[in-house]
């Protein structure tokens, strides 16, 4: 190596060596996003009829968060570019230059595999398999083939972020059911209005990114109509729970309400011009689905208490 | 006089060794002690998930 190849390569190394902290990690992880997803894998933990000891419940949620976090760092990583342009993304981690790219891959990557062989070596191998399925189709099927091809992106790619209560539900039971395809169809069906009315108030970053949302292809009025179908085939999913028995009349009359305000929001955003109502409706839908699984939670518990 | 790719690298290990800004060694510690408590509780985890599988609780 000649001393001016060397002393680029050292000037280089210095400009480019990123200051990246502890904290910078720990957002790669998406830790908003990964709340809401421990969340409902534990309220699918936790309705599964059947027993698993404490610590091993506590390792599967343990990895259904670090997968969830590890997904995040590797979207962060394919999307980078994009983050860049978006005001709610160029403060990430990535595209200030605080994590080297190889970095957040690298990191996605070992705490993947970490979570996926943890929780087939201490839980089971059904709820591994599943883990493996969400992390490979959130990073695959959603970030890199349809998030920038499709208006279709969240219907779609949704189905990663319906998955955890199933993997919940499959590490104490050892297997797929009905009940726990109830649960993953409810955000299912709850994930499309959810972004829709993000996106409603947000189109302008998506445009500018080039991600094809559904405001961005087809225009609001468009969106808000299709918010308005999810959100009413929404109702019956959530009430299926109590309509497939798996959960009591006290949950059903909750959900059958809650489904009416959710419903009743996305009327009044269709009707409004502004972007406040969808905004309104973007917080309720966080509500909704907390409250829909903290339900089953409370009536499995009472279940057992009785 | 010439300065050889030696010299370089010898006032870089210089410079890493006594001039590294104090910010960038505070963080870095920090790192590694975030890294080897990650560790620890894994290896712990592993430990007392072994003994629960081992004796049938799960």
């Amino acid at each position: 190596m000649s001393d001016s190849t060397y002393q680029l390569t050292v000037e280089t190394a210095a400009e480019a060596a990123p200051a990246g902290d502890v904290g910078d990690y720990v957002a790669l992880l998406k830790p908003r996003v990964m709340s809401l997803v421990v969340f409902t894998g534990v309220a699918g933990l936790l309705a599964a009829p059947g027993h698993l000891h404490w610590l091993l419940a506590v390792v599967a949620v343990l990895c259904i968060a670090v997968a969830a976090g590890a997904s995040g760092a590797i979207n962060m990583w394919y999307d980078r570019d994009i983050d860049a342009i978006m005001e709610r993304t160029r403060g990430r981690p990535l595209p200030q230059g605080r994590v080297a790219p190889d970095e957040a891959l690298t990191f996605g990557i070992v705490l993947a595999f970490g979570a996926v062989f943890m929780m087939g070596l201490a839980v089971n191998w059904v709820a591994s398999v599943l883990l493996a399925v969400t992390v490979l189709y959130y990073v695959f099927v959603y970030t890199m083939w349809l998030k920038r091809r499709t208006p279709q992106n969240i219907v779609i790619g949704g189905a990663a972020g319906a998955f955890p209560p199933m993997i919940g539900w499959a590490a104490v039971t050892g297997d797929i059911s009905i009940e726990s395809i109830t649960l993953f169809a409810m955000i299912f069906m709850w994930t499309p209005p959810h972004f829709w009315a993000l996106s409603l108030y947000r189109c302008g970053d998506y445009e500018a990114a080039g991600i094809p949302m559904l405001p961005v292809v087809a225009g609001k009025a468009v969106t808000k109509r299709h918010m308005l179908i999810y959100t009413l085939l929404l109702v019956p999913v959530g009430m299926a729970p109590a309509l497939l028995g798996f959960a009591g009349w006290g949950y059903g009359a909750v959900a059958l309400v809650l489904g009416l305000l959710f419903v009743a929001a996305a009327v009044a955003v269709m009707r409004d011009a502004t972007d406040r109502s969808a905004k309104r409706m973007f917080g309720f839908s966080i509500f909704y689905l907390f409250a829909l699984f903290a339900l089953l939670i409370a009536d499995r518990a009472i279940g057992i208490m009785a | 006089m010439a300065v050889t790719t030696n010299d370089l690298m010898a006032q870089d290990r210089q410079k890493a060794g006594t001039a590294q800004p104090d910010a960038d060694r505070r963080r870095q510690r920090r790192k590694n002690i975030a890294l080897a408590i990650v560790l620890a509780v894994f290896a712990i985890l592993v430990y007392f998930v072994a003994i629960v599988r081992m004796g049938g609780g799960g």
